[in-house]
């Protein structure tokens, strides 16, 4: 999950979000995603992705639109 | 339901996930028309009829209405009656455990093969069940539903009880709250006033807390606005259908109300059919 912490760090620059903040939202949205699959042995990167979006949809809805859908921007 | 026969490279033909009375039927009904089939199950075989709803709840409310009666009755309401509930509790637990010994012996002799634990898709045709992976050419999904979640403030720092575990408790509280205006809150309301507990059973709670004598509920009735300390509360506000098992990796499509389903109960995967209270609109 440390990849996801350095691109989401990314995101939020782009973003503009305010770096403080946005490390302490991202901590504690990766750690909930952890925490949520920790009964699955087998995970696919989807599954990571859709758990982190979640909670980061907590925080800052734009954040997780961006994080969700990176991939598909072109 | 017309679907597509196997090819070699699958563990099975139809994977079943969920033992529920509609889980069990389709295993039967594919076992039955010659085709190699597995059933997954998390819990109980049998589902949430056999361990937390239809059954323990028709047992309990037997008992419950026998003691009443015994206790009202002009005959013997004078006579001393006392009853140990931990050995109602151990009864239901035991019936429990028996009936789901024996479906699970009826699919085990039909030659459905039962695999324990919680799936999860990893793709269209293939599931995860803690660190082993099956793959089937088709799926139905019968997994159920769960308890709705609720946003009652101050739920989250208290104990309380569910249709779940209400039948597990070892002691009679003195004073329950029952929380919600569903069928399965009416019957834990009358399972409690039959064996004499107080109960209150209201829908409209706003807030819940705790302190060292007792819980305290908020809530709203006719006459206002209310607190009252109870020993325990039992949260039966709804249900709603269990889809968290990364139906999106399978590409199946579903809502809040469930999966989404077509008039043969295929979703928007065309391997994958969906029965029962999962299933959107059923």
């Amino acid at each position: 999950m440390k990849d996801e912490a350095k691109i989401l760090k990314i995101h939020c620059k782009a973003l503009g979000i305010p770096s403080g903040s946005a490390e302490i939202f991202i901590k504690k949205s990766i750690t909930a995603a952890e925490k949520s699959l920790k009964n699955r042995k087998i995970i696919t990167k989807n599954d990571r992705v859709r758990a982190i979006t979640k909670e980061l949809k907590k925080y800052n809805k734009d954040l997780a639109y961006v994080y969700e859908n990176y991939n598909k921007i072109i | 339901m017309s679907m597509k026969t196997t090819t070699k490279s699958f563990n099975f033909d139809y994977i079943i996930i969920g033992s529920g009375p509609a889980g069990r039927a389709e295993a039967l009904k594919f076992k039955k028309s010659g085709k190699n089939v597995a059933i997954v199950e998390m819990n109980k075989i049998g589902g949430a009829e056999i361990t937390t709803y239809e059954l323990p709840f028709t047992l309990a409310l037997d008992f419950s209405r026998i003691y009443h009666d015994y206790t009202t009755s002009p005959v013997t309401k004078n006579t001393p009656h006392h009853f140990n509930f931990p050995t109602l509790t151990n009864y239901i637990k035991k019936e429990i455990s028996k009936k789901s010994a024996d479906l699970k012996s009826e699919l085990e002799n039909a030659g459905i093969e039962i695999i324990p634990g919680f799936a999860h898709f990893l793709d269209q045709n293939t599931i995860a069940i803690g660190d082993k992976k099956f793959t089937a050419a088709n799926f139905v999904l019968a997994t159920g539903s769960k308890l709705k979640p609720n946003k009652i403030p101050g739920l989250d720092h208290i104990k309380y009880l569910t249709p779940e575990n209400v039948f597990k408790i070892r002691k009679l509280p003195r004073f329950v709250f029952v929380i919600g205006n569903t069928v399965v809150s009416k019957k834990i309301t009358e399972f409690f006033e039959n064996l004499g507990v107080g109960v209150i059973r209201n829908s409209k709670v706003s807030e819940v807390a705790e302190d060292r004598k007792s819980k305290i509920v908020y809530f709203t009735d006719d006459t206002g606005k209310k607190m009252v300390r109870v020993d325990t509360i039992v949260l039966a506000t709804g249900s709603e259908p269990f889809l968290d098992y990364s139906l999106e990796n399978a590409e199946v499509e579903y809502k809040r109300s469930g999966i989404v389903v077509n008039k043969y109960s295929r979703t928007s995967a065309k391997n994958i059919y969906a029965v029962g209270e999962c299933a959107n609109g059923s």
